[in-house]
């Protein structure tokens, strides 16, 4: 629906990890309900839209950052939504953790997620008004073991939606995190089925995420009228 | 090459949207003198956050220069680039000559 009315009319938005997955799904959606779109990746773009610009970047590279976000203002001058999506995750027990892999969970999930939320609140703050929203994970809560450095970088960056939420209100800028459950993705394809399967029977509601359920939040959160919320952690599935 | 007449001149516009912001007995004196962080500071850590990304914006904008005035060499140094008016078009000076 390119360029038709919707609820993010006018809206522009930044997702990082839109390659695919959930950060797809979000990016989809937006367009799909009239935003303008700027997807975030490493790789090149898999969406084709007229409202659709990619930036191949790493979101631990404040740098790339940096000049990605100059870009941004150039093109739009302001900024509406900013979806946290990127991550990466190898699932392994900490003693036999590698190190480069470590270092990568915290520079993507964490630091990333610092960088694009630093330089995405100063476009935001012009306006003042922005709807900021971390992608979390059932890791966080749930602490499964092997996933030692995902749900810590996972726990850090909600940690770190809470303190932002507190620096930029002033700002009108909202912070808040959707904590998804196993949702079907490449990033779950690399985790034993059983494992998952086990992980998702002990759930208050034992099934995997659907893009609906996620997409219900998201709305949620991205909302003119929730400006009266943030600083808020919503899992899906009756996590806590 | 930007001029220290022209950083202060984004400075101080910086200074006089903050102003307008505020009421009758908020508005803070616009002068090189300034105090922007630190004892007598006028200014509360929101509007120093906003007054940095106002000149960061300004000097890309309106000079293309690429400057982030809040990375490690700010932190770094005795004493704080943002303490005054002065301290922060010094540092947009010397970070301007270095890029």
């Amino acid at each position: 629906m390119p360029g038709g009315a919707g609820r993010y009319e006018s809206k522009v938005a930044v997702v990082t990890g839109a390659r695919r997955g959930i950060g797809k799904v979000i990016a989809a959606h937006f367009l799909a309900e009239g935003a303008q779109v700027v997807g975030f990746a490493r790789e090149t773009a898999t969406l084709l839209h007229d409202h659709y610009v990619h930036i191949s970047l790493d979101v631990g590279d404040d740098e790339a950052v940096r000049a990605a976000f100059r870009e941004i203002g150039r093109r739009f001058s302001s900024l509406d939504i900013l979806v946290n999506n990127a991550a990466v995750l190898t699932s392994q027990y900490a003693l036999l953790m590698p190190t480069s892999k470590a270092r990568e969970m915290v520079a993507t999930n964490f630091l990333g997620t610092l960088f694009v939320s630093r330089e995405a609140a100063k476009l935001m703050s012009r306006r003042k008004y922005g709807r900021i929203i971390n992608i979390g994970s059932m890791a966080a809560a749930l602490e499964p073991p092997g996933d030692s450095v995902y749900a810590a970088t996972k726990a850090a960056a909600t940690t770190l939606a809470g303190v932002l939420a507190k620096e930029l209100a002033g700002f009108h800028i909202t912070y808040n995190t959707l904590g998804v459950t196993a949702y079907p993705s490449d990033m779950l394809e690399q985790l034993p089925r059983d494992k998952i399967e086990a992980v998702v029977a002990t759930l208050p509601l034992p099934r995997f995420a659907t893009d609906d359920d996620i997409l219900n939040v998201i709305d949620f959160f991205a909302s003119e009228r929730s400006a009266y919320v943030t600083a808020q952690t919503v899992f899906l599935g009756g996590v806590h | 090459m930007i001029t220290g007449s022209e950083v202060e001149a984004i400075i101080f516009a910086g200074l006089a949207a903050i102003n307008a912001e505020g009421g009758p007995d908020e508005q803070i004196e616009i002068s090189t003198k300034t105090a922007l962080f630190g004892a007598g500071a006028r200014l509360d850590s929101l509007q120093l956050v906003s007054l940095i990304t106002d000149v960061e914006v300004a000097l890309n904008t309106e000079h293309g220069l690429e400057l982030s005035l809040a990375d490690d060499r700010a932190l770094e140094r005795a004493q704080s680039p943002y303490a005054t008016v002065e301290t922060l078009r010094d540092y947009v000076l010397e970070l301007a000559q270095g890029s």
